[in-house]
C-alpha cells in the first residue's frame, strides 16, 4: 500500500539499527504515526538534516506490515527559527502532543492547533501564552475542553471571587480547597477563557491549572521536558 | 545447512557488530577460520581483554582502560577550556580534526525527554560539580546538530552561564566542499545567519 502525500511535521526521531530511524510523525489524517527511515543516516541519503522536528514536510509512506516505510520526504518550507528556550517548549509542545494523542487518531484539528502552535512559538513575545494556549486548547479538542466562563451550577465567573477547580467537572465558588481540587481566582480562569493571561499571577495560576489537569491525562509519569526548564 | 554447532554460533556473535548481517558474518568467520587464525587469536584476546577492562574515565567518561584517560592525564593540556560532546568517537574526530587543547566531556548521548532521558539521567550533576570547581573558564559546545543536540547543548550553556562561564559552541553551516544546491534549507539559513565579515 502506497499513501497518498501527506502534510506532516516529525515529532521524535529513535535510531534504528545502525543507518535507519524510527520516525514518529503528526499528519492531519493519520494522526501521530511512526514510520521506518531507512538508511536516512548514511552519507547517500542525506535526509537526515531536515527529518528533524519542527519543519514543515510533505512525506508519503508504504508498506504491508505494521511498521510502514517512509518513501518521500521534502520540506515545503523554510524552517521556522526555534533557539534556545524556544527549542525546549517546542519539544515540550512534542512530548504533550505524544502523551496525549494516540497513534493513528486522525485529527486535522490538532494537526492545525500544533503547527499553529510552533507558528506562534517562533514568533511569539510570550513563550508561556502560548504553551497556555496550547495545553488549553488540545484538551479542548481531545475532548477535555475545561469550564473557563460560568461555574459548575452554570453561574457566570466572578473575576473578584476565588474558586475550587475540579477536575472533572468545573470550578466551585471557594475560597478553600475542596473535593481535591485546585485554588485559583476567578479572574485568571476568565483570562484562560479568551486566551489572554496578564501578570505573574494568571501566568502562575494556570500553569499551576494546567498542570493540575494535564496530570490526570498523561499518566502516573511526569513530562520529562519539564526538567528542561530548571533554569527558567 | 549448519556445518557445526560451534561455525553457527560464531556467525551469529559476529552479527553483534553494527551493519554486519548474516553473510557478511559468515565471510568474516571463513575468513577467520580459514586465513587468518592468527589474527583470530588475538582479536579474541583483545577483545577478551577490552571488555574486561576498559571502563569510563572518572573525569570526562570517555572510555579508557585507567582510573583517567591519556587526555585527561596530560599536564600539557589546557583545563580551562572543556569541549563537551555527545560520544567517546566525537573525542577522537574533535582532537584529530583541530589543534584543540583543552579537555572534554563526553555526554555519553544527548537530552532525549521523550525517551526518558533527562539532566539527570544524562548525568549532568557531574559537570556541574566539574563547572563549580572554579577551573573551567570556556565550555565549548560540540554536541551533534540535530535539534535535542541543540537543546542539549542549550540546557548546559545555561548551567554554565549561571555560574558565570563563557560558553560557545561550534559554528554550523555549509559543508567544505558542498555545492549550495544540495544543502538542505535549515543547514542553509543558519548558515545565512550565522555568516560573518570579511
Ligand atoms: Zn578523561
Amino acid at each position: 500500500m502506497n499513501s497518498e502525500l501527506q502534510p506532516a511535521y516529525v515529532l521524535h526521531v529513535r535510531s534504528y539499527r545502525e543507518t535507519s530511524g524510527l520516525i514518529d510523525f503528526i499528519t492531519p489524517e493519520y494522526g501521530r504515526l511512526t514510520l521506518l527511515a531507512k538508511g536516512f543516516k548514511s552519507g547517500k541519503a542525506r535526509r537526515k538534516s531536515y527529518l528533524q522536528p519542527f519543519r514543515k514536510l510533505t512525506i508519503a509512506w508504504a508498506g504491508r506490515g505494521e511498521l510502514k516505510t517512509l518513501t518521500t520526504a521534502e520540506e515545503v518550507e523554510a524552517p521556522l527559527v526555534l533557539e534556545d528556550k524556544l527549542l525546549v517548549s517546542g519539544l515540550y509542545v512534542n512530548e504533550l502532543l505524544t502523551r496525549l494523542l494516540h497513534p493513528h487518531d486522525p485529527h486535522a484539528e490538532i494537526f492545525a492547533l500544533y503547527e499553529q502552535t510552533l507558528r506562534d512559538l517562533s514568533t511569539a513575545a510570550s513563550v508561556e501564552l502560548v504553551l497556555r494556549n496550547y495545553e488549553k486548547n488540545i484538551l479542548e479538542e481531545l475532548g477535555y475542553g475545561l469550564l473557563l466562563d460560568v461555574d459548575v451550577d452554570g453561574t457566570a465567573l466572578d473575576p473578584k471571587s476565588q474558586y475550587c477547580y475540579l477536575p472533572e467537572s468545573g470550578p466551585i465558588k471557594s475560597d478553600r480547597p475542596v473535593g481535591g481540587g485546585m485554588l485559583l481566582s476567578g479572574e485568571t480562569l476568565l483570562s484562560m477563557g479568551c486566551g489572554q493571561l496578564r501578570g505573574e499571577k494568571e501566568l502562575k495560576e494556570s500553569k499551576m491549572l494546567m498542570r493540575f489537569i494535564l496530570g490526570r491525562y498523561i499518566g502516573e509519569k511526569p513530562l520529562k521536558t519539564r526538567e528542561l526548564f530548571r533554569y527558567y | 545447512m549448519s556445518l557445526s554447532p560451534l561455525i553457527d554460533k560464531l556467525i551469529e556473535s559476529l552479527q553483534v557488530l553494527p551493519g554486519v548481517g548474516p553473510k557478511s558474518a559468515q565471510r568474516m568467520a571463513f575468513y577467520l577460520l580459514e586465513r587468518n587464525r592468527d589474527g583470530a587469536q588475538s582479536l579474541s584476546e583483545v577483545l577478551q581483554d577490552a571488555v574486561e577492562n576498559i571502563g569510563h574515565c572518572s573525569q570526562c567518561r570517555t572510555l579508557t582502560e585507567h582510573e583517567r584517560c591519556s587526555i585527561c592525564a596530560n599536564p600539557a593540556r589546557d583545563e580551562s577550556q572543556l569541549c563537551i560532546v555527545e560520544n567517546p568517537s566525537d573525542v577522537m574526530l574533535v582532537n584529530k580534526a583541530t589543534g584543540y587543547k583543552g579537555l572534554y566531556f563526553v555526554l555519553m548521548g544527548h537530552l532525549s525527554p521523550l525517551d526518558g532521558i533527562g539532566p539527570d539521567e544524562l548525568g549532568l550533576e557531574q559537570l556541574a560539580q566539574r563547572l563549580d570547581s572554579g577551573i573551567v573558564e570556556e565550555l565549548i559546545l560540540a554536541t551533534n546538530p540535530t535539534v535535542e543536540g541543540e537543546a542539549t547543548s542549550h540546557y548546559i550553556s545555561e548551567m554554565a552561564r549561571k555560574r558565570g562561564i563563557r560558553a560557545t559552541r561550534l559554528a554550523h553551516g555549509v559543508p567544505l566542499g558542498g555545492e549550495l544546491e544540495f544543502v538542505d534549507g535549515g543547514t542553509l539559513s543558519q548558515a545565512f545567519s550565522d555568516r560573518r565579515d570579511l
